[in-house]
């Protein structure tokens, strides 16, 4: 049964909301973060939540001796062996998403390899969202001198239950600081605004998003592109599906107090593919910015120095989202889909810069002309992209 | 941290008027009604995809 939908999660959900009002002992990040460690066994079981906690206490164990032993005379390697660690379990869970076979290969090659427990670990806790928020957690700890928070409530962090369908991508330096910027008090209306935005998410998800697939493909029909208009209505279906587990994901964390970012708002009404990715996933484009543009920009501009910065960024641009693409998933078609839509974005960039340029950028009432060509162009561009990608993300 | 327009409407609304809590209410339970007769139908089984 779908997680969201298991009678359990929301008695579970409940439960951490009642017990983090009692206001008992210890910092608000540590009491969630147990709480969510007995919600994850009673809702995964004790052996997935053990190699979750396992796999916590490791990461932490790394850090800490990369932050507090300023003596290490092999940092250096730490530090690099860590990433490549992590790296090749993101891989590692990559390629089991992209081949069903994959576990049964492992096993025979690698017979020491615990590849059932470890796979399905990632499986079952979407490791792509775990994977970069090790990242988020690397930078702020290890470069920007944000402190270490303790194991547990760590893992409240890396695989906070709700959410772990569909993220979104929270900020490390926003969760040990959720505390100094507490939400408002739950007043009855709080509480009902609340409620208000976990059910417009289940609406979303299982009323309008399932309704979309079942009207088109059938209640237990595979969903394909084979007319014309499945690709604007995969683009739809893809909306409300994940703005949906977003909009859940939010309304807990504002019950528990936990920062947990926006991830959508109002993506079709962007006039840009460049706009679009900044109200689409929001929070993923946020991590972009902070682990993977602004670092190689800031290298390539001392590089290559400031008159060189718009070629630069537009190599960054196709560097940033090429990952983007990758960590979708690891093949061809994602990649070149990455690069596109950094080719594309740079494009638009010097599209603007020569419009300003020329005193062409429009205004009044050509603006609501183009405005809305913009938005048209931007679900065109989406769509044809659902199209290539299709096969990928919806398998038969 | 983020702010957003919900954060906001959070923030600032603290109290809602008899008006806004009888629309609010009315439309959660509708929300909740349509959910429940998706999920009697088998339709929220599906999982589009896993990252």
């Amino acid at each position: 049964m779908n997680l969201i939908i298991n009678p359990l999660f929301w008695g579970m959900a409940i439960a951490v909301y009642l017990l983090l009002i009692l206001r008992l002992p210890g910092k608000l990040i540590f009491r969630f973060g147990l709480f969510n460690l007995v919600t994850l066994i009673i809702l995964l079981g004790w052996k997935i939540s053990f190699v979750a906690f396992g796999f916590v206490v490791s990461v932490w164990a790394i850090l800490n001796l990369l932050k507090n032993k300023s003596d290490l005379s092999n940092r250096p390697l730490i530090c690099i062996g860590f990433y490549i660690l992590l790296f090749s379990l993101f891989l590692l869970h990559k390629l089991n998403l992209a081949n069903i076979e994959f576990t049964s290969q492992l096993k025979l090659t690698a017979p020491w390899f615990p590849a059932d427990i470890l796979l399905s670990f990632f499986v079952t806790l979407s490791f792509s969202y775990i994977f970069v928020r090790c990242i988020d957690l690397a930078r702020s700890c290890i470069w920007e001198n944000t402190p270490l928070i303790d194991p547990i409530s760590l893992m409240g962090y890396l695989m906070p239950f709700h959410m772990l369908v569909a993220g979104p991508v929270n900020i490390y330096d926003d969760h040990v600081r959720a505390e100094e910027k507490p939400f408002s008090p739950m007043t009855p209306s709080n509480v009902l605004l609340i409620i208000n935005e976990i059910t417009t998410g289940l609406f979303y998800k299982f009323v309008l998003s399932e309704g979309i697939r079942i009207y088109f493909y059938g209640l237990t029909g595979n969903i394909l592109i084979d007319k014309w208009f499945d690709p604007f209505v995969l683009v739809v279906y893809v909306f409300f599906d994940f703005a949906g587990y977003s909009k859940i994901a939010r309304g807990l964390g504002h019950l528990y107090g936990i920062p947990t970012p926006v991830n959508f708002n109002a993506p079709f009404l962007a006039t840009s593919v460049t706009e679009f990715f900044t109200r689409w996933h929001m929070s993923m484009g946020q991590f972009i910015r902070r682990n993977l543009f602004t670092p190689i920009q800031l290298q390539l501009v001392r590089r290559v120095g400031v008159g060189w910065s718009s070629a630069a960024s537009i190599i960054t641009l196709v560097i940033s989202f090429g990952f983007v693409g990758l960590w979708h998933r690891l093949s061809w078609t994602w990649f070149l889909w990455g690069i596109a839509m950094g080719i594309l974005m740079a494009g638009e960039k010097f599209m603007l810069t020569f419009l300003i340029k020329k005193k062409m950028n429009s205004a009044g009432s050509i603006k609501i002309v183009t405005d809305n060509l913009g938005r048209l162009y931007v679900f065109l561009v989406v769509a044809i992209t659902v199209y290539f990608t299709a096969k990928e993300t919806f398998p038969e | 941290m983020n702010e957003d327009p919900f954060s906001r409407t959070f923030k600032n609304k603290s109290d809602l008027t008899f008006l806004k809590t009888t629309f609010l209410l009315t439309w959660i339970v509708f929300k909740l009604t349509t959910l429940a007769s998706m999920v009697n139908q088998g339709a929220a089984e599906f999982i589009y995809a896993g990252f």
